[in-house]
């Protein structure tokens, strides 16, 4: 007997955490299918996001049938986007730091003084 | 002056105090207020805590807005939608149980509410939750600490407004450090070079496919797309947008601070042009 599971993501309008996807997807027992329903869900962070898509290719490369459903185009965006940097090249350009050395305690101190 | 007083506050502050005194702080800005809020829950030998003004009364100053402390948290948010600010936030980082689900409805309620007293749009809410659900997921995933927290403030006048967060967990160097993967992280000995690779997307996380993505893309999003300011500091490193500094005094966990202008928005600002 084919065993279905269904995910709802009850009580929430937003997924923000990985360990919040995770706690979903804890089988006690073995599943063939499982349906995701966003029908409720208006916002998924990137990380959630991610591990979302880490969960799917998991639960696909054993031979479980997962589909997602009810998604707003917002959620199916950051669904596309963070499934299209999977894989890519990393881009420096705005991972760019600049070390700063200061020439005493009063140069620094001036310099924090911006907040 | 937010940054030299915390500064200076670390650099006095000595563990075996048992009484602090609040009475000159008469206003808390966001940075200050999570500082406090938790150094004086990782403290609890500190049983005096006098000169509680109304202000830092009204933002639940020390203690905080908190399931964990039983509040009635969604109807006390909601009745500080017509003020500038609202009270500081503790929220749990427990990943088993009710405890996801409690935070994530924790969260998104203090988002909305920033959301409400601040007006902004849809456009530049939905940037603005990308970047505070990665900042408090890291928290959530690498702070190895029990609780985060989370203090707002709306400069009306000033056009901006500040989010900052706070634990007082391993910080980046101690994630690194604490990292049992198959990834070399043995060159990473101190604060300044962890935040640098971080920034660069060497991650700890324990995923086949991770380019660390929290702490560049929150910064791209908020400076690039909002025109806000980013810092970041942990340990003994201080990232001001691009610029990394040695703050000249460990600070434990990490202290962010969001600087979000609230003004001159444009229909056509979309946060996924700032996402790779």
């Amino acid at each position: 007997m084919e065993t279905i599971k269904h995910i709802d993501f009850k009580g929430l309008d937003s997924i923000k955490s990985r360990d919040a996807v995770r706690s979903y997807f804890q089988f006690t027992e073995e599943v063939k299918t499982v349906n995701v329903d966003f029908a409720k869900i208006q916002f998924l962070s990137r990380s959630a996001t991610h591990e979302l898509l880490i969960i799917q290719n998991n639960l696909s490369s054993k031979g479980v049938d997962i589909t997602f459903l009810n998604l707003t185009p917002e959620v199916n965006e950051m669904l596309e986007i963070v499934e299209k940097s999977i894989g890519k090249e990393k881009q420096a350009g705005f991972r760019f730091v600049k070390w700063l050395n200061f020439q005493n305690e009063k140069e620094y101190q001036e310099y924090l003084l911006q907040f | 002056m937010q940054l030299l007083h915390l500064n200076i506050s670390i650099r006095r502050f000595d563990s075996r105090l048992k009484t602090v005194d609040f009475s000159k702080m008469n206003f808390t800005p966001p940075l200050l207020a999570v500082h406090y809020a938790s150094l004086l829950s990782e403290f609890p030998q500190i049983l005096n805590v006098e000169g509680i003004g109304s202000y830092l009364d009204t933002v639940k100053f020390p203690s905080c807005l908190s399931p964990a402390n039983g509040d009635n948290w969604e109807s006390i948010l909601d009745s500080y939608l017509h003020k500038t600010f609202i009270p500081i936030i503790k929220f749990s980082t427990n990943p088993t149980g009710d405890h996801p689900s409690i935070r994530e409805k924790l969260l998104s309620h203090v988002f909305s509410a920033i959301r409400r007293i601040t007006r902004l749009p849809t456009n530049y809410f939905t940037a603005i939750s990308y970047l505070l659900s990665e900042l408090t997921d890291n928290i959530v995933e690498h702070s190895k600490h029990e609780f985060g927290y989370l203090a707002f403030q709306y400069y009306r006048d000033n056009g901006f407004m500040d989010i900052c967060l706070a634990d007082r967990g391993l910080g980046l160097l101690g994630s690194y450090q604490d990292y049992t993967g198959d990834k070399d992280f043995s060159h990473i000995t101190d604060h300044r070079t962890a935040v640098d690779s971080a920034v660069k997307g060497r991650s700890t996380k324990h995923l086949a496919e991770d380019r660390g993505f929290g702490i560049a893309t929150s910064r791209k999003i908020l400076t690039q797309g909002l025109g806000g300011s980013f810092v970041y500091l942990t340990g003994n490193a201080l990232l001001i947008n691009e610029e990394l500094s040695n703050f000249g005094i460990d600070s434990k966990g990490a202290i962010i601070l969001v600087r979000i202008p609230v003004s001159n928005f444009r229909k056509d600002f979309k946060w996924s042009d700032f996402v790779e």
